[in-house]
Order: structure tokens, then C-alpha cells, then sequence
């Protein structure tokens, strides 16, 4: 399969990203900021096409779906979301510092994805269960939503790096404190209403297929518990005021809860999404 | 005893309680992954002892999220909300209507984002560009003030709404939850192929639930992919009420049928034999043939009655078993599992007779999730509103901006300033982006 092919080449293109990324920051290199942006799109756009040519591959076999339906697939496309979403931030902020975490997220999911020797990779057939749109619309939504956590993890990692240090050391490369502190809480901002949305949709797939919207499985729990986390966020910061280091370890924490929502639950609990593992 | 009143009030209604709650919420909800729900209790003794065991059971962490304390964490939650709404809800409606700018023309340049500059043109010459650079903060309104031109740019005012229409959505969510709860209801029918059945298992306990119209199993199917992994679970049923039929569906997974409320989900299915050829061989005398249906009495000889109550396609590796049971006007009832495929086995009696199966043909049970949840379209809709107040709060700012023209020595003196409700990094990009334009206009010579 052709498209198994270029997301192994996907994965080395994530990490040369990063690579150049970790540069620009360090020697302040802004030949290796582009190399890093550029090489993202390129990596990314690879990565569309061949989760489209996994799609089409799946018509072919006689057993098509929307390339969406296990670890796999789900692992390659929350890679997608980071690099995707990544490229919308620093298109629209125009900071070139943040790419480092992001891209080597997305390479560390797609070497799981890849390389990991219990991973089925082939394109299996859906199960009944699995057989909705909805199912689409909420791992579309949730991963976007992950994205989103993983973005603003990395510039609330970056946040607490620089916080103990004096203004005067940006080097200009490395946005301020207060636009970091600003961007950790607008991704949180954007995953937050995406996990919401992928948490309805979860929700009505549950009922049309169950007959219950909501049963308390552990996956469930632990979105609901991601997103409370999230919500004091929000409500800290808006409401009460909170900025800084605060709002920085609580995105932190937020992130724990969603890999632990995403891995933890698949292989330390069990429950109704064994379809994921 | 006011001031009093007053403070539990002012308590209730503060945000550090919805943090503090949004916080014990999630830490409740954490320990109920940690600890399995709903399982026997002997489980639960194995895997805690009897010491641990009383003090979780006490505090109903077995089955947590239905304790009283977490439905009480929820119903304060609710109240804070209400509460906090209904606080604050004035004031969101206030900043609504906050358009004109109170504090007099010279008090612009007191804003954080400000510009000021002195241009060649004359003030009513001014206001098409003016309308166009500061476009981006909705439709000007202009009207004269002091001497000079005042344009009010206002737009996004809809997101001062938005945290409410949140919290209203979440006291729906909650609202509908607790309808479906009080009035509907889980259970489950097994219906063997040509069956019919009204009578509901009820997850809740024991008892069943009698429905006002039945459903007959006409046929169901199950299909596989070429790796043996299922593709599809199909019930094929008709729903009859008063005797006439009233609809009829294929039930698969993910599409359910709903009649009169309840719905019924593709859930489980199982083999069963539809009719089983039975041969009874006595010690002494003529073998005895019989045509056995499924779980109906079949009559051996004047007063024992016989019945096949179940099948296992695969009884301990032996193969196909059917369990016989019969009923002697006298005694207890006995039975035995008869294996099928081994007529010589020692074990293959029933009641003094030798039994063989002759053949047998098979048909299938289909279990049905039946729920009947008159809450789930307040949930739907609060799911939307959720969705929409989320968007509205977070995604749209509510922007106002001012620009005051007034006569210059030749020319004209303009001053813009602006504020919003959220995203202050694109605002601010907005609003310098506007001013560098306005600075590159041609100044008054000195």
C-alpha cells in the first residue's frame, strides 16, 4: 500500500521539522525557522495525501470508510490536526519559536503509528458499531480539539521555561511573555470548544447506536474530565483573573489528561472503546 | 441577619465555588475509573476486604456517579449557575447596550489602543475612509458632537451573551438528564425468530414492563467480512398493536426503530435450534420419534411432558448440546444436556430413555436494547446551544470603536480608539493595521 509508504517517509519529515524548529530557537537561525515552516507545510501536505490515498485504497478493497476507524488511523490523523493546525497558528500569530513541540508531537505519533510492532496497520472493515457519521464527526472534532491542547501545551512548557528569566533575554525570535501567556489561553480556547463538539458527537453516536447517551465508561469519563480541567481554565482566567505561570500548569495538566484520556484509558481501563486499541 | 443571608448568598453565587466544584467533580469523576463500577459484590470483597469494602460501599464509590454526593456536587453546580446568571446577567445586558462613549471626545486618547494624528483633508472629507479602514468593527454610526464628527463602530455584541447561553445550555443538559430519569426507562428483549414479545426487562431490577403494542422477530441476520469480523446485525421486525400491525423495520446497528417513544437498539444476538427430531430409545420397547419446538412442552407418553430449554453450539468442546428438561406428574423436574453429535454418550438420558437428536434447525434470538428517554431532545438541544454560546462567548469579541473628526487649524484632527470583550491579540493587530493606514495619510503641513 502506497499510501503505508509515504506516511513512514511522513514520520522522519516530522521529526526533520522539529529538528530545524529546535535551531531556529537555539542559534537563533532564521534560515532554519523557514526550513522548519516550509518543511511542515510539506510534511503535512504529504500526510493529506495520503490519508486521502488510504481512502481511496479502502473503496478499492470493497470495504471503504473514512480512514478514521483505529489507533492507527487515529494516531495518523492527530498528527495531521497538530501539523495542520500548528501551520494556522503560525500563519495567523506570524511567531516561528512555537513549531518545536508541535512538530515533534506529531512525529512522535506517527513513529507510534508506524513502528510500534503491535499496531494494526492494515485498512480493516468497519465493525456495526463503527458504521455512522457521527463516528466521523467526533474523531474529527476530538483531534482537532487534542491539537489544539498540544499546541498550547508546548507554548505553556515554553511560557514556564522563560518565566523565571528577565524580559530583556528575548532574543526577538522567541515571542514575549504576554503573547505566550495570551496564546497558551486562546488554543485552550479552540481545543476546548473542539472537544466539546467531539464530545456531543460521541454522545449522539453513543445513543443511535446504544440507546444511551452517556454510560460513565471510562473514556467518556476521562474527556468529561479533560474538559473540566479546561473549564476551570477558562473560568480561572476570565473570571478570576488568573494569568501566567498559573494558566501555564493548568494547560499542562489539561494535556496529561487528554494523553491520559487517549492512551491511558486504552491500556489501563476497559470499557466500551475497544475499538481503539 | 440580612447581612448574613446575604454572604451565604454572595457564597453560592462566586466563582471560586464553580471552580471548587468544576475541581470536585473531576476528582470524583477520576476515582470512578479507578474503582470498576456496578460489579458484583463479591468482587468488590476479593478486591478490597471487608474493612475497605464497608467504607467504599458507605460512600457509594461502587456505583458513584448515582451516589447522593456526586448528584449533589451536580445539583450545586446547578444552583451556583443559576445564581451566578441571573448576578450578572444585567450587567452582560448593560455592556450591550454601552455604544456611545460616555466620557466626552478628549477622553479617547485614554484608551490603551488610541491614535491621533493631524491630516491635510477636511473633517467631512475624512468619513469614507474612515468607514473603510475601520470597517473590520462593524456599520458606523455618526453623529456630531463638540464641534466635530463622532463615528461609533460597534459589532460581535451577541458575545456578551454567550457565557449565558453556556450555562443555560449546561442546566439543560442537567434538565434533561433528570427527565429522562424520572420518566424513562432502559431494559431489553430477547425474541427468538417468529416470536412476539411486549413484556421489557428492565435494567433497573427484577421486574418487567409491559409495553401498550408488541414486536415480532420476522427474521434475523448476521453477516461477515472475508476475515470473519462481523459487518452487520439485522433484525427484521414487525410492531403490532390491538392485533393490527403498525409498523415494521430493519433494525442494524446505529439505526434503531422508535415507536410511540420507545426505540429499540441492535444489541446481541444467539443461535438457537427452531425445532429439534428427538429419538427416545427405552430400556425395552419401541424408540419413541418426536418433533421438539423450542422451549414448547412436547408430550413422551400420558402425563411426562418434555421441553428443550436451551442449546450451546459448542458444549465444552463436544460440539452442538440441546438441555432437555421433563416434567413428571409426579416428582421433581429433571434434565441433561444431549450431545448431538456423540449419540453414545453415557450421559445422553433422560428420565429412563436412551436420546439421540436426529436433526435439528437452527434459528436465532436477537437481543434488543430498548430505551424510552422523553429527555434525550432537551439534551439534543442543549448539545447546540452549548456548541453556539461556546462560539459566541470565545470566538466573537464584542468591538467598539470610536473615531472623533474635529476642524484642525487647515485641515483635520482625527483621534480613534477602541476596546473589545476578547482576543485582544487580533484586535490589537486590527486596530494598528487601521491606525498605520490612518498615519499614511497626507498630515497637515505645519
Amino acid at each position: 500500500m502506497t499510501s503505508s509508504l509515504i506516511l513512514s517517509v511522513v514520520t522522519f519529515l516530522y521529526l526533520g521539522a522539529a529538528l530545524a524548529y529546535l535551531i531556529h530557537v537555539i542559534f537563533r537561525w532564521e534560515l532554519a525557522g523557514k526550513a522548519g515552516f516550509f518543511g511542515l507545510v510539506l510534511t503535512v501536505a504529504a500526510q493529506t495525501g495520503a490519508i486521502i490515498l488510504r481512502w481511496v485504497e479502502s473503496y478499492r478493497l470493497g470495504i471503504g470508510h473514512a480512514p478514521l476507524s483505529n489507533l492507527y488511523e487515529s494516531l495518523v490523523f492527530g498528527s495531521w490536526a497538530i501539523g495542520a493546525i500548528y501551520i494556522w497558528v503560525e500563519m495567523k500569530y506570524r511567531h516561528r519559536a512555537l513549531g518545536v513541540f508541535p512538530a515533534f508531537c506529531a512525529f512522535l505519533a506517527m513513529a507510534y503509528a508506524s513502528f510500534d510492532k503491535d499496531m494494526l496497520r492494515h485498512i480493516q472493515p468497519l465493525v456495526p458499531a463503527l458504521k455512522s457519521n457521527w463516528l466521523i464527526a467526533h474523531v474529527i472534532a476530538c483531534f482537532l480539539g487534542y491539537a489544539g491542547f498540544t499546541i498550547s501545551c508546548g507554548i505553556a512548557i515554553l511560557y514556564l521555561l522563560r518565566a523565571g528569566k528577565k524580559e530583556s533575554s528575548s532574543s526577538g525570535i522567541i515571542p514575549g511573555n504576554l503573547v505566550l501567556e495570551e496564546l497558551v489561553y486562546q488554543t485552550v480556547l479552540f481545543g476546548h470548544l473542539l472537544l466539546t463538539v467531539g464530545i456531543v458527537t460521541g454522545s449522539i453516536w453513543a445513543n443511535s447506536a446504544w440507546g444511551t447517551y452517556w454510560s460513565w465508561d471510562p473514556k467518556e469519563t476521562w474527556s468529561l474530565i479533560t474538559w473540566l480541567i479546561y473549564l476551570a481554565l477558562l473560568h480561572a482566567r476570565i473570571v478570576r483573573g488568573w494569568r501566567g505561570s498559573k494558566i501555564a500548569v493548568i494547560s499542562i495538566l489539561g494535556f496529561a489528561s487528554m494523553l491520559f484520556t487517549f492512551f491511558g484509558v486504552n491500556f489501563l481501563l476497559s470499557g466500551l472503546h475497544s475499538y481503539a486499541s | 441577619m440580612a447581612e448574613k443571608d446575604k454572604s451565604l448568598l454572595d457564597r453560592v453565587a462566586s466563582v471560586k465555588l464553580t471552580v471548587l466544584l468544576i475541581a470536585l467533580l473531576a476528582a470524583s469523576s477520576v476515582i470512578g475509573t479507578l474503582v470498576q463500577q456496578n460489579q458484583p459484590k463479591g468482587l468488590y470483597l476479593k478486591q478490597f476486604g471487608p474493612g475497605l469494602f464497608k467504607l467504599f460501599d458507605t460512600f457509594g464509590l461502587f456505583d458513584l456517579y448515582h451516589s447522593w454526593w456526586f448528584r449533589l456536587l451536580i445539583a450545586l453546580l446547578a444552583l451556583n449557575l443559576i445564581i451566578c446568571s441571573v448576578r450578572r446577567l444585567p450587567k452582560a445586558l448593560k455592556l450591550m447596550r454601552l455604544e456611545e462613549f460616555a466620557g466626552g471626545p478628549s477622553k479617547l486618547t485614554k484608551f490603551k489602543n488610541h491614535v491621533q494624528v493631524k491630516l491635510k483633508a477636511a473633517p467631512e472629507d475624512l468619513k469614507p475612509e474612515v468607514d473603510k479602514t475601520f470597517g473590520w468593527a462593524g456599520r458606523p454610526r455618526w453623529g456630531e458632537l463638540e464641534g466635530g464628527h463622532l463615528a461609533t463602530f460597534s459589532s460581535g455584541k451577541a458575545s456578551r451573551l454567550g457565557p449565558y447561553v453556556v450555562h443555560l445550555s449546561v442546566l439543560l443538559i442537567i434538565l434533561g438528564s433528570l427527565i429522562g430519569s424520572i420518566f424513562g426507562f432502559k431494559g431489553f428483549v430477547q425474541i427468538a425468530e417468529g416470536e412476539e414479545t411486549s413484556r421489557v426487562m428492565l435494567n433497573t431490577g427484577k421486574e418487567g414492563l409491559e409495553l401498550p403494542f408488541s414486536i415480532r422477530l420476522d427474521k434475523f441476520t448476521v453477516k461477515f467480512y472475508d476475515t470473519g469480523a462481523p459487518s452487520e446485525f439485522r433484525s427484521d421486525v414487525v410492531v403490532k398493536e390491538n392485533g393490527k400491525q403498525v409498523a415494521s423495520a430493519s433494525i442494524v446497528v446505529n439505526d434503531p426503530l422508535t415507536y410511540r417513544g420507545v426505540s429499540f437498539y441492535q444489541s446481541s444476538y444467539s443461535a438457537i435450534p427452531k425445532t429439534v427430531d428427538l429419538k427416545l430409545i427405552p430400556k425395552d420397547g419401541v424408540p419413541i420419534l418426536l418433533k421438539a419446538r423450542y422451549r414448547e412442552p412436547v408430550e413422551v407418553e400420558p402425563g411426562l411432558v418434555m421441553r428443550v430449554v436451551d442449546f450451546k453450539e459448542n458444549l465444552s468442546n463436544f460440539g452442538p448440546a440441546v438441555a432437555l428438561m421433563v416434567f413428571p406428574k409426579e416428582g421433581e423436574p429433571h434434565g441433561s444436556w444431549i450431545l448431538v453429535k456423540h449419540p453414545g454418550f453415557h450421559g445422553n438420558r433422560v428420565h429412563g430413555y436412551r436420546v439421540e437428536v436426529a436433526s435439528y434447525t437452527t434459528g436465532y434470538v436477537s437481543g434488543l436494547q430498548v430505551a424510552s428517554d422523553p429527555g434525550v431532545w432537551i439534551i439534543y438541544f442543549g448539545f447546540t446551544t452549548i456548541i453556539i454560546g461556546s462560539y459566541m462567548a470565545f470566538f466573537m469579541s464584542h468591538v467598539r470603536v470610536w473615531v472623533f473628526l474635529k476642524p484642525g487649524k487647515k485641515g483635520a484632527v482625527l483621534t480613534a480608539a477602541g476596546t473589545y470583550s476578547s482576543n485582544p491579540i487580533g484586535f490589537e493587530r486590527m486596530f494598528s493595521e487601521a491606525a498605520a493606514l490612518i498615519e499614511g495619510l497626507e498630515r497637515e503641513s505645519e
